[in-house]
Order: C-alpha cells, then sequence, then structure tokens
C-alpha cells in the first residue's frame, strides 16, 4: 500500500511539474514582450532599460466597400490597435495612419486618432476617403505608427472595393428637326452626354440602347420604325452612314462608344440619326412611357 | 408622297431637358473576373446595394432577373424606393445550387435595374438600365466564397490565454482527484 501511494504521490508531483511549466511557457508567449529576466548575480549591475519594439496586435478587417457615385467619397474606416512594452504613450499618435494601395492606383491615405488606450495598448481609428472612380477589387490596407525612437509598428491585410456601375445622362431627351416625308440623313439636334459615376469600365459595344417606334401622337396606327434610326459614340463622325443601325425592342451595342472611368476622360457622347422619314402623316411621333428607349451598359 | 410636302410638324419635337437623366447606380459584390463561389447544394443570398446621390431626388427602380432563373430569385419586391444618399440594402438574391451540380460547374446569373429618371418632357425620352451580370463557380465547401463580408479573426492572446486557463483548470482538476483519491486510502487504511 504504502508503495502505491509513494508511486501515486510521484505521478502527482509529475503531473504538477509538467501543469506548472506548460502554464508559465503559456504565460511567458502571452507577456513575452514584458518579461526580461534578472540576472541571478544580484551584484551592482546597471540595467539600462532599451527601445522595445512596438507592434500592431490587431488589425480588423474590413467589409466590402459600397462606393458612393460622383461626385462625393467614400469614407472607410480603418481600426488597428498597436503595442508599445514601454507604454502606450510611447506611441506617436501623429504618426499613426492607413493606406490603401492597388497597382496602378492613387494611393489612398487617412489619418487616425485614438479611439481608446490601456496602459501598453493603443486603439486607433481611421478614415480614408475613396473616390468614386477607384479601381474595384482587390485593395491592400497598411497601417503604420512610429514611437517615440522612430521605431515603426506595422500591419497589413485587403479588402475588396465593390463594382459600381453608375453612369448619368444629360440630357434625358433626343431631339430632331421637323422634318417631311422622303428627307433622310437627319441628325438629332441634341447629343446624349452619359457620365460614368461609377467605377466601372464599359469596353467598345457595352453601351447599348434599346429603342421603340416611335408613334404618332393623334394617329397612333403611324410610326417611324425604330429601324430608321442609327446611334453611335463620339469616335465616330458619320453617324448616318457608320453609326449601328438600331432594333425595335432590341439592345443594341453601339460599337463605338464606350466610357472609361475616372476625374476625367469619363463620358461618351451619342448621337443620333433618323436616316429616312417615311410617307406617313403630318403630326408629332414620339416614344415615351412604356417606349422609352434605354440607354444600358453591361 | 410629293403633294403631302407639307412638312410633318415636329416629327419629333424638341424638348430639352436640364435635368440628368439618371441619378441611380448599382453597387455589386461579384462581377466578371470576381465570380461568386459556392459548393454543390449550397443556399445563400447575395446583396446589391442600390445607390443614389447626394443631390439627386428619391428615385424608384425596378428590378427583374435576366439570367439563371433555375438557380436565383428576387427575393422581396421587385421595386425599390432609393432615397438621397442612400448607398445600403437594395436587391437581394437568393441563389441555390443544385445538389448534383459538379465542381467546376459554371452558371451566370443577371439581372436588370432600371428606373423612370424624373424631369423632362419631349418625343424620345430616355431611361436608363443596368445589366448586372456575375458567374458562379461551383467549388469545394472549402473554397466556397465566406458568407460573411469580412473574415472572424481570433487573436493570439485569446488563443493563449484560453490554454493557460485550460492549464491551470486541469492542474485544480488534477489535485482534487488526488486528494480525494488519499482521503479514500486513509479511510481504508483506518478500516484495516
Amino acid at each position: 500500500m504504502n508503495k502505491r501511494k509513494k508511486r501515486g504521490n510521484k505521478y502527482l508531483v509529475m503531473v504538477v511539474i509538467l501543469a506548472v511549466v506548460l502554464a508559465f511557457l503559456v504565460l511567458v508567449l502571452v507577456f513575452k514582450e514584458d518579461i526580461s529576466f534578472s540576472p541571478s548575480q544580484p551584484t551592482g549591475v546597471k540595467i539600462n532599460v532599451g527601445n522595445a519594439i512596438p507592434t500592431i496586435v490587431d488589425l480588423q478587417p474590413i467589409p466590402n466597400v459600397n462606393l458612393n457615385p460622383s461626385p462625393s467619397t467614400t469614407s472607410v474606416t480603418v481600426t488597428f490597435t498597436a503595442r508599445d512594452s514601454n507604454g502606450a504613450s510611447d506611441l506617436v499618435d501623429e504618426t499613426a495612419l492607413a493606406e490603401f494601395t492597388n497597382a496602378g492606383e492613387q494611393t489612398r491615405t487617412g489619418t487616425c486618432s485614438v479611439q481608446s488606450q490601456t496602459q501598453k495598448e493603443k486603439t486607433y481609428q481611421c478614415a480614408v476617403l475613396m473616390d468614386y472612380f477607384d479601381k474595384s477589387g482587390g485593395w491592400a490596407v497598411n497601417v503604420k505608427v512610429n514611437d517615440t525612437k522612430l521605431v515603426s509598428a506595422t500591419s497589413s491585410s485587403t479588402f475588396i472595393v465593390n463594382l459600381l456601375r453608375d453612369i448619368s445622362l444629360s440630357s434625358a431627351i433626343i431631339n430632331f428637326p421637323s422634318a417631311a416625308p422622303g428627307d433622310f440623313n437627319i441628325i438629332s439636334t441634341e447629343q446624349t452626354v452619359i457620365t460614368n459615376n461609377g467605377n466601372f469600365e464599359a469596353p467598345p459595344g457595352a453601351i447599348i440602347v434599346t429603342s421603340y417606334d416611335l408613334v404618332g401622337e393623334v394617329d397612333s396606327i403611324q410610326n417611324i420604325p425604330a429601324a430608321n434610326f442609327k446611334a453611335a459614340g463620339a469616335s465616330q463622325a458619320d453617324v448616318c452612314g457608320q453609326g449601328d443601325s438600331l432594333i425595335h425592342s432590341s439592345p443594341k451595342p453601339i460599337a463605338t462608344s464606350s466610357l472609361s472611368r475616372g476625374p476625367t476622360g469619363n463620358t461618351e457622347t451619342l448621337s443620333y440619326c433618323l436616316t429616312s422619314v417615311p410617307d406617313i402623316s403630318s403630326q408629332t411621333y414620339s416614344a415615351i412611357g412604356g417606349n422609352a428607349w434605354v440607354i444600358a451598359i453591361n | 408622297m410629293g403633294n403631302s410636302n407639307k412638312l410633318i410638324s415636329a416629327i419629333i419635337l424638341a424638348v430639352l431637358s436640364l435635368n440628368l437623366a439618371a441619378t441611380l447606380g448599382v453597387n455589386a459584390p461579384y462581377w466578371q473576373g470576381n465570380p461568386l463561389k459556392m459548393y454543390p447544394g449550397e443556399t445563400r443570398e447575395v446583396f446589391f446595394s442600390l445607390v443614389n446621390g447626394v443631390n439627386e431626388p428619391t428615385t424608384e427602380a425596378s428590378v427583374s432577373l435576366t439570367k439563371g432563373d433555375d438557380i436565383a430569385e428576387v427575393i422581396g419586391e421587385n421595386k425599390y424606393t432609393v432615397n438621397p444618399g442612400e448607398n445600403e440594402g437594395g436587391v437581394i438574391l437568393g441563389i441555390s445550387i443544385p445538389n448534383t451540380a459538379e465542381i467546376g460547374d459554371n452558371y451566370t446569373v443577371g439581372f436588370k435595374v432600371s428606373y423612370i429618371p424624373s424631369g423632362g418632357e419631349g418625343n424620345v425620352k430616355l431611361n436608363v438600365g443596368y445589366d448586372v451580370d456575375f458567374p458562379i463557380e461551383v467549388v469545394s465547401q472549402e473554397d466556397a466564397s465566406s458568407t460573411l463580408d469580412v473574415p472572424s479573426t481570433i487573436s493570439k492572446s485569446i488563443i493563449y490565454i484560453t490554454i493557460a486557463i485550460i492549464v491551470i483548470v486541469l492542474l485544480i482538476g488534477i489535485i482534487i482527484l488526488f486528494l480525494k483519491r488519499r482521503n479514500n486510502e486513509r479511510k481504508i487504511d483506518a478500516v484495516k
């Protein structure tokens, strides 16, 4: 019985030692920045506390960004926590910043302010402004803060900017001069200026016009077929000759039109041509309400 | 035709409108080149934000599914009112990938957002439409797109502290067990 007892005691001692060592190692891992081992000989030793390297211990993930259309910007919030074993006051708030980068894109930078603070950590919140034309897809976010010795703590992550389709038209109406039956190649008096207020890009052919026959406002049996109209982008000067013929109730890509993104060059101008006036009665013809034409982008 | 040479008075009456025709946009989390990844048998809702400019009037938009009606549907209303400056919520698509789908299969889902712009009278009125198409790739469950906007992360410190707590609890448990066992042995010895 005594032998069993002694063996039990041995096991207990071993388990306790093991557990203590494990707990100690874990605590060392947690507080490794703060633990320093004293010399074994307590003789006249001068201890010079050096500068601890600050670290970013947390960078909050950024949800997908929905950009606001032109002319607005979109404020994206970045939150990160920096730690300095010399104390939170060793972190220099004025140096805290967040920046967004994407190859070929303008870097977006925001300044930060302290949101909360503990003895050795500071949580910063930064506002970074993005523009309506900033590229869709993955962006890198980099955060940084310096300590008083100009040593930087940095961290980075990624987030997604969603694709914003947003166009405005000026004007919403297409006009033609008066014409008689048999007249041909009548160019619209107004063009349609399409402005890209988002970050999408429309390659040639991605601007689509769905047209409808123009119906007589007095005698609705008479009409001007949509097929008698052509449309073209700004790159095609000869809309009557080289424009794309429209089709009643069908989407028609305008091959000579495209739309870039950006603060400039983000417009396209559509012009229209009535290639021939059929033999129809004198009255006003229109395509409104359910027959309104549609300018669409893919 | 000759005698009816009278001019057709204003085949198309010119009425200029100074208003902009478009006041609405769509933010999409998926597009060509950035597919949604789902696994066979998965069902999820995908959100598309309708956005209106801050200086624009309240606008009504209609939404209709144009592609992929075998796996997708518009959830809720087909008509939306978008207030100035709004850029949240909007169109919700419910998408279900069949159990029989195989990894590597591809689908395309599309919907159209259109609306009647405010202001302007004339003979040819222009509306605006957006054809929002996006691809869906069928992948394994591990490779599927996150259902959250952002991945959840647990800090290392929390993990370490949790381990420390577990070790301490284990230690206490072992000591209690040992004390109990020793008490029992003492009782048995006393009886003997």
